[in-house]
């Protein structure tokens, strides 16, 4: 691992960006790593643009990642992971879930929802590590549901030296309680994807 | 040598963990983002009895919270209280003052400011008050720093007999890392209150000058025990010199680290804000070819450090946030990268907004579904009267599909601003909405106005029994607290009545023809009428669990998007044509079915009752 490694989490307020932050802290600390987590709680968590940064290594000053520099980005929607494309460099792994979520101003007929192709452009443009994984239909598959956010951090793992798959696991059971049973599931489905 | 532990804490977390090993003996606040997580991190601990001695609650408004605390640093108990910027203000009467008081165990005034905004109606840099104040203000960097300084704060706070700020910003408060704490502390002190006119009185002219001049002598104290107890740190050797402190020194080391130039530099880390370190500065100033001042929001450091520098004749070349950063907006690594380096940076891409909705199943949908119903009913249009808004989950009424809020201002400031506009003349009838925290926090003195000089304005009370946009704190309609603390409550209704209001009526906001029935009436009648649209939180209805959810029957639905369109429902999709409920997300509020024109939404119970 690099001596920082730094992951930006995109998505919409509700789809488990918060608990994915969680568990990647909690699996760093379990790691022997520094750890710094930054995400803006509030008005905008359920069902607004949601980003949340981590960094875990040595020398951790600061969750605030700079532009172009993330080793990963975590995309829980589209729309949102081309909003947080400004943190995508050459050499950063996008792992994505294509499917999009419609914003209250498309619902409403206000505006259309861009083109998914044009979204994904926007993140090929900047790397060539993009992942495409349906991680809601894969959790939909093994009867997951909420754990689409488990999908894409398992594929994640599966492509980057971030952390073992142990500590991630240990994390899961110590944030999720009762829970972690279908999210270890998840994670590991994930990672064959 | 005390217990250690080392964990992983949010900023907030680390502040209450803090004041707990201080032995903290009263604590209260104002909810706001992004201080909140204080007084609720000390509340579930109240609640799962491991802080038993310590008075931790909710306060009204963050004056009275303010002087809650003030009173008991009178007696001897250590006393902690929260806030948000904005809340700074509303507290700032007392604030000045007590610095002409000052306490006799320790206080801490922990303000939260929110440099971007993220959920701030300002980006007001509270650093200033400070000045204003005239009491001692410090700021740390990080969890562990604010875990540490919120105990050195109690010390300076005792040694000097004044009220500590404690300034943080929101990279501090909500940044999770990591932190090693030690043993808390049980409060401990027997209340006592000795009578002493001269500091506590400010009804004689004579002694509150002579107060001003010993508040000013204590000041020059400052330095020298911010100093004995390091609160101010020299790194490096290099010539150039960094003053920075907050969030901000951590980027400044991240980015002389991450390009290996930290030997370049020398970094004056200042925690102590107010009185400004001048001895520390002048001593840095003397040692450095130039100085880089990295701060966030205003060039506070920055415009007292040129004084200073002026003040003792220096020659040196001083550059900060008026000459090197842009002059809003949240500080980053990047900024600072582009200040020492020149590096550009890269800008965000233009894409579609996503404003927050109201939550599914929110009461608010129903009470604006109402609203916009009740005013057309009447025989206006949407759009040509105005809606005054106030803080809170309600001001997301400003999103589409409603579009009804024309003002979002301050605390309590709906009714009021409504009133101005009824006595300058403003023909059209007027309408304030507010909820019932900020009702009770400052919306309360606005109505007595409103109906002691009899102004013609309708005000909603959105009640849904909670603050809810903060992360669901108690109001003082509550009956039992988050600590499990029996409360009185109050009730809403008969504070409205009490006033000698004649039309009050309460509805139920899930009922939008209820709400829409009464606007429709009240908006034809002279007067203050108030609406109390009361219809209880989703996410504390999902906390106590859903018994039915709607359901679509695709035989019907014609996908005509009514129900989108007029609720704006987020559990409401569109698949194929038709419209799907997302039963994960529906609390079965109804708002969706009552507005279907072909009757193709249906209730489904999830369990018997």
């Amino acid at each position: 691992m690099l001596d920082r490694y730094s992951i930006v989490i995109a998505g919409v307020g509700g789809q488990g960006g918060l608990t994915l932050s969680r568990i990647i802290a909690t699996a760093a600390l379990f790691s022997g790593l520094e750890v710094g987590t930054g995400e803006t709680l509030g008005m905008a968590q359920r069902g607004g643009s949601v980003q949340s940064y981590i960094k875990i290594g040595r020398s951790i000053y600061s969750p605030l990642i700079k532009k172009g520099s993330a080793s990963a980005l975590i995309g829980l929607e589209p729309l949102e992971a081309a909003r947080a494309s400004s943190y995508v460099g050459p050499s950063t792994k996008v792992v994505l879930d294509p499917e999009p979520t419609p914003t209250i101003l498309n619902l409403t007929g206000r505006e259309n929802y861009p083109p998914i192709e044009e979204l994904l452009t926007i993140l090929k443009n900047k790397t060539s590590n993009l992942y495409i994984v349906l991680a809601r239909r894969e959790a939909e598959k093994i009867n997951a549901k909420r754990s689409a956010n488990m999908i894409l951090l398992g594929k994640l793992v599966s492509i980057d030296n971030l952390l073992s798959v142990e500590k991630i696991e240990e994390a899961i059971e110590v944030v999720l309680g009762d829970k972690a049973e279908k999210a270890i599931e998840a994670f590991r489905h994930g990672m064959k994807l | 040598m005390h217990k250690q532990k080392s964990l992983v804490l949010m900023g907030n977390e680390a502040i209450a963990y803090g004041a707990l090993t201080a032995g903290v003996g009263v604590v209260s606040g104002y909810p706001g983002t992004p201080s909140s997580e204080v007084i609720d991190t000390l509340l579930e601990l109240a609640r799962m009895g491991e802080i038993k001695k310590t008075y931790v609650e909710w306060a009204i408004n963050e004056r009275v919270a303010f002087e809650v605390c003030l009173g008991a640093a009178l007696v001897g108990a250590r006393s902690l209280v929260t806030m948000k910027a904005p809340g700074i203000n509303v507290a700032s009467d007392p604030l000045i003052s007590s610095a002409y008081s000052g306490i006799e165990s320790g206080m801490l005034i922990l303000v939260a400011d929110d440099p971007g905004p993220h959920t701030t109606q300002t980006e007001q840099d509270s650093r200033w008050y400070g000045d204003l104040a005239k009491l001692p203000m410090i700021e740390p960097s990080s969890p562990q720093e604010a875990y540490e300084y919120t105990i050195l704060g109690y010390e300076i706070s005792e040694k000097l007999k004044l009220p500590i700020i404690l300034r943080t910003t929101t990279r501090v408060n909500h940044v999770v890392g990591n932190v090693v704490i030690r043993e808390f502390k049980e409060p401990d002190y027997k209340p006592f209150f000795k009578k002493n006119p001269k500091r506590y009185l400010r009804a004689v002219m004579t002694w509150n000058r002579e107060r001003h001049e010993e508040l000013l002598e204590t000041l020059y104290k400052v330095e020298p025990i911010a100093e004995e107890v390091g609160l101010n740190k020299i790194e490096g050797s290099g010539d150039i010199g960094i003053i920075c402190s907050g969030a901000a020194y951590n980027y400044v080391m991240e980015v002389l680290d991450e390009n290996h130039i930290l030997d370049d530099y020398k970094i004056l880390k200042l925690g102590l804000i107010y009185p400004l370190p001048k001895k520390k500065i002048e001593e840095f100033l003397r040692t450095v070819k130039k100085v880089i001042v990295v701060e966030e929001i205003d060039p506070y450091l920055e415009s007292k450090i040129k004084e200073l520098a002026y003040d003792l004749q220096l020659d040196i070349e001083i550059q900060g946030r008026r000459e090197l950063f842009k002059k809003s907006g949240e500080l980053t690594p990047d900024d600072v990268e582009n200040a020492l380096l020149g590096r550009p940076i890269l800008g965000d891409i233009s894409l579609p907004r996503r404003p927050p909705p109201l939550c599914p199943g929110c009461p608010h949908m129903g009470t604006y579904m109402g609203l916009r119903a009740g005013i057309s009913r009447a025989g206006h249009r949407w759009g040509e009267v105005p809606v005054m808004g106030d803080i809170g989950c309600y001001a997301l009424g400003l999103n589409p599909p409603f579009e009804a809020i024309w003002t979002e201002h301050s605390m309590g400031a709906s009714i009021s601003m409504a009133m101005g506009m009824k006595v300058a003349g403003y023909e059209k009838p007027v309408v304030a909405v507010i909820g019932d925290s900020t009702f009770y926090h400052s919306g309360i003195t606005s109505l007595i106005e409103a109906v002691n000089k009899n102004v013609n304005i309708l005000v909603v009370i959105m009640d849904n029994s909670t603050v809810a946009m903060t992360g669901h704190q108690s109001t003082p309609g509550y009956s039992i607290s988050i600590s499990g603390r029996k409360l009185n409550p109050v009730n809403l209704e008969s504070i409205v009545k009490s006033l000698g209001i004649e039309n009050v009526a309460v509805v139920n906001a899930f009922e939008h023809r209820e709400v829409a029935e009464k606007v429709r009436e009240y908006l034809k009648m002279d007067g203050v009428k108030v609406i109390i649209s009361r219809g209880d939180c989703a996410v504390l209805r999902r906390r106590s669990g859903i018994e039915q959810v709607c359901w679509v029957d695709l035989e019907k639905c014609t996908g005509c998007l009514a129900c989108v369109k007029l609720t704006g429902c987020p559990a409401l999709t569109q698949v194929d044509n038709k419209i799907s409920i997302l039963e994960a997300e529906c609390t079965g509020c109804t708002l969706c079915m009552q507005v279907c024109p072909y009757d193709a939404i249906i209730i489904k119970k999830l369990r018997e009752t």
